[in-house]
């Protein structure tokens, strides 16, 4: 195991090299056409204990990159949960697309992120692998001017939960720069004998968690409101040995390789063009700020140094801020508008003891599960085999949904509804209208797929169904039908804001008709509605 | 799927079929007779005052009679077969230790039969059939055509507590045809035989149709010794109206005492009379028949 003492001359000398390569080369941010694949993956096989992280930890790099990190929506491809064969269509479609920049005379730049299993020289997306050789060797070939790669994987864990399951061979990178790789930048997240850890309370790894804290602005060191690679992962290497360096799996050490081959310094973030997010003033105390969003998670944490400012591009929203002092609590509110940058008053906050925390951590239960309510309205009719003609109109419906995500298992979603609805019909046969009026309540299991976007759902639903008809000048008596109806439910939902989404849910139900003998009928049911995550 | 519907809960009255069945025994309101609202005016017509009246005793009988079957068929069906429904036996709790069955069965693709039956529960007597009918929906249901028959003396054999309106009833026979369709030509026929009343009359012959645009004709014939001598008196009331309520009426003596008499009397929309020729009290006559309205062909 390397220890920080040994490491701190080798990164010295590389800063050294690199002030000097910045110096006569500048950052290069503004001429660079900027690629990104970005891969999360929960999962690493069967001999491999879920993760919690990775894939939000993908989400969240994605989001940096694309907001602040100069990579176009179109030229980023954000991967959760994929496969092996994913990563590789997409580096393949960046490499196309990369060729045809350089034949227009761009410069290129490729960014690889992977968070997730890794294991035995592969990286471990679900049941399929991905031989680290074989990544290097395509992100070696890969016709672009800079490529960054950054793994963030490792193994085992306690208290905090720690990526991978067993220990050795160990996933090794090498550190030294490879003689044929020009203008190659490899990140890791742990030494080749460390396991990568996850934390609770802040809701990924930490190594992910302080390279996002960095590039969000934490990381700025020159205060010029653009975060290099190196202060990224110079800011990234301090934080993540410094919270790990207590834990049971112990000190965590981020490494870094680098050939940027005259390419100089690189510009990863560019904050202050954004100009929006939260800004700590010169006076405002220093230490280690917290920024902790409405679900409870750390969105930020920045080591704020005396008599510097830093600007902080968190996207728009209300977040809680702590900083913590040696007896107590600094703790406030703050909002972020769109398009504002907002400084933040130490006036505005207050004392408050450490039982205050707004940093939840803990409780996975607490953490993780949500509720969510959504409205909408919905079609439904029944399959019009000859025994069930007529019997029930097809019908529009009001509907209200309640979702618990993540309470049974993370991306499981218990989800009970409530809907109603009533139609004109006409019953065959004697030739008589009637109104038809129907309501039910049900309950779902659904497995959900969480993307930046789009998040796709398919589960089993049983719904009780109460319908009822009367008949005109009341002709005949009002008839009435209960019964229990498993079905089917798939659909998606398009996230528009962090906490709204539409969804869009389509339905496919068993329905037993037994008032003149069984009859096995069906009926199937399309709707749409507006969502919200508490 | 068998044995997911052995887990499936389900239970309801909701059925297409019930409804057929329902349909094969026509309920009262669906039978009584519609005339234009009589105007409350002080010189209502001596003969459109009669037939109101005398409509309104055929429809009090028929709510007496098939509303007993609109009570019950208002349940859910006891039973089902694939051509047969069966509600009850209900006990009937006007009239305690006897109770009620009707069973309605489809005998063809187009025809139903049906029998209501009673049965005395403290005795353990036999089922006695009270009500009997056809019904063919040959052309659709709406349009179909069926015959109901009503035997209070089968009742009054088993001594069933019959109240005093329906005690000298014999037999009450309805034929009727298209009797839901809205506009469309209606035909009901009931024929009454009971005991000898205070007027002697033991048959009353009932006939009504509505054509479609809404105009009609009811003919009433009387069979009793209704004029004092010693014959017996068939008496008949041919009413004819329309839409709008104007209408005409002769009342005439076919045989017996006073045979070939008949008094003719017309009315306006506010059934006040403007024509009336009464021989056999010539100072009622008023106006005259030109003032009578042009009424259509009727069967």
């Amino acid at each position: 195991m390397r220890s920080p003492a040994k490491r701190a001359p080798r990164l010295a000398a590389v800063f050294g090299a690199l002030l000097a390569l910045f110096a006569a080369g500048g950052a290069h941010a503004d001429v660079l056409h900027r690629f990104a694949v970005i891969a999360g993956n929960d999962s690493g096989g069967a001999d491999t204990r879920p993760l919690l992280y990775a894939s939000a930890d993908a989400s969240k790099v994605y989001d940096i990159l694309t907001r602040l990190g100069g990579v176009r929506a179109e030229d980023a491809t954000l991967i959760i949960d994929g496969g092996a064969s994913d990563v590789l269509s997409a580096l393949a479609k960046v490499e196309k697309q990369a060729a045809d920049a350089a034949r227009h005379g761009e410069h290129t730049a490729l960014f690889f992120y992977y968070s997730g299993h890794a294991k035995d020289g592969a990286l471990r997306l679900g049941e399929s692998r991905l031989p680290i050789d074989a990544l290097k060797g395509l992100v070696s070939a890969a016709p672009v001017d800079v490529r960054i790669v950054i793994l963030d994987s490792c193994r085992s864990g306690s208290i905090t939960r720690s990526k991978g399951a067993r220990r050795a061979p160990a996933f090794a990178i090498e550190s030294e720069s490879p003689r044929d790789a020009k203008g190659l930048v490899i990140l890791t997240s742990s030494a080749s004998d460390e396991d990568s850890q996850e934390s609770d309370a802040i809701g990924g790894s930490y190594f992910s968690h302080h390279l996002a804290s960095g590039l969000l602005g934490g990381a700025d060191k020159s205060g010029d409101g653009q975060v290099t690679l190196f202060e990224a992962y110079a800011y990234a290497y301090d934080r993540t040995v410094a919270d790990t360096a207590e834990s049971a799996a112990g000190a965590q050490h981020p490494t870094f390789s680098y050939d940027l081959a005259g390419n100089g310094d690189l510009v990863l973030t560019d904050v202050a063009s954004r100009h929006e997010g939260v800004y700590f003033p010169r006076q405002a105390p220093s230490g280690v700020y917290f920024l902790v969003d409405r679900q409870g998670f750390v969105a930020a944490e920045i080591n704020k140094g005396d008599g510097v400012d830093r600007r902080v591009a968190l996207s728009p929203g209300r977040y809680r801020v702590k900083r913590r002092l040696a007896d107590r609590l600094r703790v406030g509110e703050i909002d972020v508008p769109r398009g504002a940058l907002v400084t933040l008053e130490e006036g505005s906050l207050r004392d408050a003891p450490f039982s205050a925390d707004p940093v939840k951590g803990g409780s996975r239960v607490d953490l993780s599960s949500r509720w969510s309510v959504g409205a909408g309205l919905g079609f439904q009719s029944v399959f019009e085999a000859p025994d069930g003609a007529g019997l029930f109109p097809p019908t529009a419906l009001v509907e209200i949904d309640f979702a618990l995500r993540d309470f049974l298992r993370r991306d499981w979603v218990l989800g009970f509804d409530l809907a109603g609805g009533s139609a004109n019909g006409v019953a065959p046969v004697v030739e008589t209208p009637f109104h038809f009026s129907e309501a039910s309540v049900a309950a779902s299991l659904t497995v959900e797929w969480p993307h930046r976007y789009l998040t796709p759902f398919v589960g089993g639903r049983l719904a009780l169904l109460l319908m009822n008809r009367t008949f005109e000048d009341n002709v005949f008596p009002a008839q009435f039908y209960a019964t229990l109806s498993p079905g089917l439910v798939t659909g998606a939902a398009y996230h528009f804001s962090r906490s709204t989404s539409v969804v869009a849910r389509a339905r496919l139900h068993y329905l037993l008709y037994n008032v003149n003998g069984n009859r096995s009928l069906g009926y199937w049911e399309l709707a749409t509605m507006v969502a919200y995550d508490f | 799927m068998t044995g997911m519907t052995a887990v499936v809960a389900s239970c309801g009255n909701y059925s297409n079929e019930d409804l057929l069945y329902m349909s094969a025994v026509p309920s009262s309101s669906q039978l009584a007779v519609v005339l234009p609202a009589a105007a409350t005016t002080v010189m209502q017509a001596e003969l459109a005052q009669d037939t109101h009246n005398g409509i309104g005793n055929v429809n009090t009988l028929l709510d007496d009679v098939l509303g007993l079957v609109d009570a019950i068929r208002s349940y859910e069906p006891t039973s089902r077969t694939s051509s047969r429904r069966t509600w009850g036996p209900f006990a009937d709790s006007n009239h305690p230790g006897w109770q009620w069955e009707l069973v309605v069965n489809r005998t063809g693709a187009t025809t139903f039969e049906y029998e209501l039956d009673v049965q005395n529960t403290v005795g353990g007597s036999a089922w006695v059939g009270f009500l009997t009918g056809t019904f063919d929906l040959a052309g659709g249901v709406k349009q179909g055509s069926g015959t109901v028959k009503a035997d209070f003396a089968a009742l009054a054999t088993a001594a069933f507590p019959l109240d005093d309106s329906s005690r000298p009833l014999k037999t009450l026979s309805i034929t009727y045809q298209n009797f839901q369709t809205p506009g469309s030509p209606v035909s009901v026929t009931l024929a009454i035989e009971r005991m000898p009343d205070n007027n002697g009359v033991t048959s009353v012959t009932f006939t009504y149709e509505i054509l479609a645009d809404g105009s009609g004709e009811i003919a009433f014939r009387l069979v009793g010794n209704v004029i004092p001598g010693p014959a017996i008196e068939t008496l008949a009331l041919n009413a004819q109206w329309l839409a709008a309520g104007a209408g005409k009426a002769t009342l005439a003596v076919v045989s017996g005492d006073g045979a070939g008499m008949a008094q003719t009397e017309c009315w306006d929309s506010t059934f006040e009379a403007t024509y009336n020729d009464k021989p056999w009290s010539a100072t009622e006559d008023v106006g005259d028949a030109s003032l009578c309205p042009v009424l259509p062909s009727f069967q």
